[in-house]
């Protein structure tokens, strides 16, 4: 060890801060070392001046500006705020849970980065997820469609039925579907399950049109009737002529004439 | 002549009441009591106050040569305890952390005081006049009102980082650990720093001692 680092020691040896080894160190040297030797013996002297500084003393005024200041602080301690608890628990926690350490805080601020990202991942993951079912299920729409619609021509009756309940008369070729049925199929309850279904479209006007066109090509009386019925309710005051007609007209089925009649009577 | 192992006998430097041992102290420390003045229970305070205010006096006096702004600084010290009391750490040391602010206040101090045209007069009073009378210690005797001069003017003569090392680590009893913590710096640099500063400070004190009057 060279003389500087023997001469650094003399300040904490002289607090008594020096370990017992590098004490022992500093002694052996002494002995040995005159530059030292004359190192110590102006350092002693120094610090003997240094030690007859007098210690400042603040007056009273310190000390009672303190307590004064301190008094405020306690007294608004106990006449809190509305928000006084919100800060405190949010300075608590800020004080108890931020990290300290400079590499600490970069952590938390890298972490807070990944769950920004991963957030936004997870968000855009989401809404591609929900295109995807929403494409789906216009699919599965699709495919119901083009079943019911496929059922339409089956040949079995029940079948055909069972089409006419499930068509979808939310679109133009689900009632043309149905309309084309109640004109065209031989089978009197598929044209009547036909006419059921149209019902939640009676308003229009071209629902209307198309019933009356079949109703002019119908021969059984049941359908008829309910065909009559059909217009009846819907208030389709162009059907008033094919009414009179069909009142009028003494081959007509008694049972047509009379619904005939009383559409008529329902119209006007 | 040298003794054979250095002198344990030479008076102990008036060390701060906060840095004395604790050993048989039934007291709560620093670090207890802050943390409790941390929670809410401010009258802790006063109890650091009564600790260290002497000590940061003596620290800002030496500094500033201002014993009146030396006492609104001790009060800004306490008040700043107050205000950032939920920033202290259970992990830091209580000294450290207010040497931390007291540094802090101190730089702020020089810096509005340069902004001023002039100093106040009584900003070259040196710290060691017109103090209260006080019995110099025994292998005192010998220091006159001239050597106290003399090292003024030692002191005044060094650069303010070494000023403020040996006011650290001569008068407020710091260890060279809370030191290194205050500057940001290794333990060994500190040591090497304040020894130059020691060394600087004997080198002018004997010079101007050398120096006839003028």
């Amino acid at each position: 060890m060279s003389c500087d680092s023997f001469q650094e020691d003399f300040l904490e040896y002289r607090a008594n801060r020096l370990s017992p080894e590098r004490t022992q160190a500093l002694g052996e040297h002494l002995r040995t070392c005159l530059t030292c030797q004359r190192a110590w013996a102006d350092f002693q002297e120094l610090d003997r001046k240094l030690a007859s500084v007098p210690t400042p003393e603040p007056s009273a005024n310190l000390s009672r500006n303190f307590y004064a200041m301190l008094d405020t602080h306690l007294a608004a301690q106990r006449e809190p705020g509305v928000f006084a608890p919100v800060r405190r628990g949010f300075a608590r926690l800020w004080s108890e849970w931020m990290p300290v350490n400079p590499f600490a805080q970069a952590g938390a601020a890298a972490a807070l980065v990944a769950c920004g990202v991963l957030t936004t991942l997870w968000m855009q993951t989401r809404r591609e997820r929900d295109a995807d079912l929403a494409a789906l299920r216009q699919q599965v729409d699709a495919v119901t469609r083009l079943v019911a619609y496929t059922a339409l021509d089956r040949e079995s009756a029940p079948d055909r039925v069972q089409a006419m309940l499930t068509t979808d008369t939310a679109n133009s070729v689900g009632i043309a579907k149905l309309l084309s049925a109640l004109s065209l199929d031989p089978n009197v309850n598929v044209r009547l399950s036909a006419l059921d279904s149209l019902y939640a479209h009676a308003g229009d006007a071209a629902v209307q049109s198309g019933v009356l066109a079949a109703l002019t090509r119908e021969a059984s009386p049941i359908v008829q009737v309910a065909m009559i019925d059909f217009l009846a309710t819907a208030r389709a005051t162009e059907a008033q002529g094919q009414f009179e007609t069909l009142a009028r007209n003494p081959a007509t089925n008694s049972t047509v004439r009379a619904a005939a009649t009383s559409g008529l009577a329902r119209l006007l | 002549m040298i003794a054979d192992t250095p002198d344990f006998s030479l008076a102990s430097p008036a060390q701060p009441a906060a840095f004395a041992p604790a050993a048989d102290r039934m007291e709560p420390s620093d670090h207890e009591l802050m943390l409790a003045v941390r929670a809410g229970e401010l009258r802790n305070l006063g109890d650091l106050f009564e600790r260290h205010h002497r000590a940061l006096y003596g620290f800002f006096v030496r500094l500033t040569h201002d014993r009146d702004a030396s006492e609104d600084l001790v009060q800004m010290v306490f008040y700043r305890i107050l205000k950032y009391r939920h920033t202290y750490r259970d992990e830091g040391k209580f000294s450290a952390w207010i040497y931390h602010l007291a540094r802090k206040i101190a730089a702020d101090h020089f810096h509005s005081r340069r902004g001023r045209a002039t100093l106040p007069a009584d900003a070259e009073e040196s710290p060691w006049e017109n103090l209260p009378d006080q019995a110099p210690a025994p292998d005192a005797r010998a220091t006159t009102a001239d050597d106290l001069s003399l090292l003024d003017r030692a002191m005044g003569e060094l650069s303010a980082e070494q000023r403020e090392l040996l006011v650290l680590a001569r008068f407020q009893g710091l260890s060279q650990e809370e030191i290194a913590r205050l500057f940001d710096t290794t333990v060994g640099a500190v040591k090497v720093r304040v020894h130059r500063a020691f060394v600087a400070l004997r080198d002018r004190y004997f010079r101007l001692r050398r120096t006839p009057l003028a």
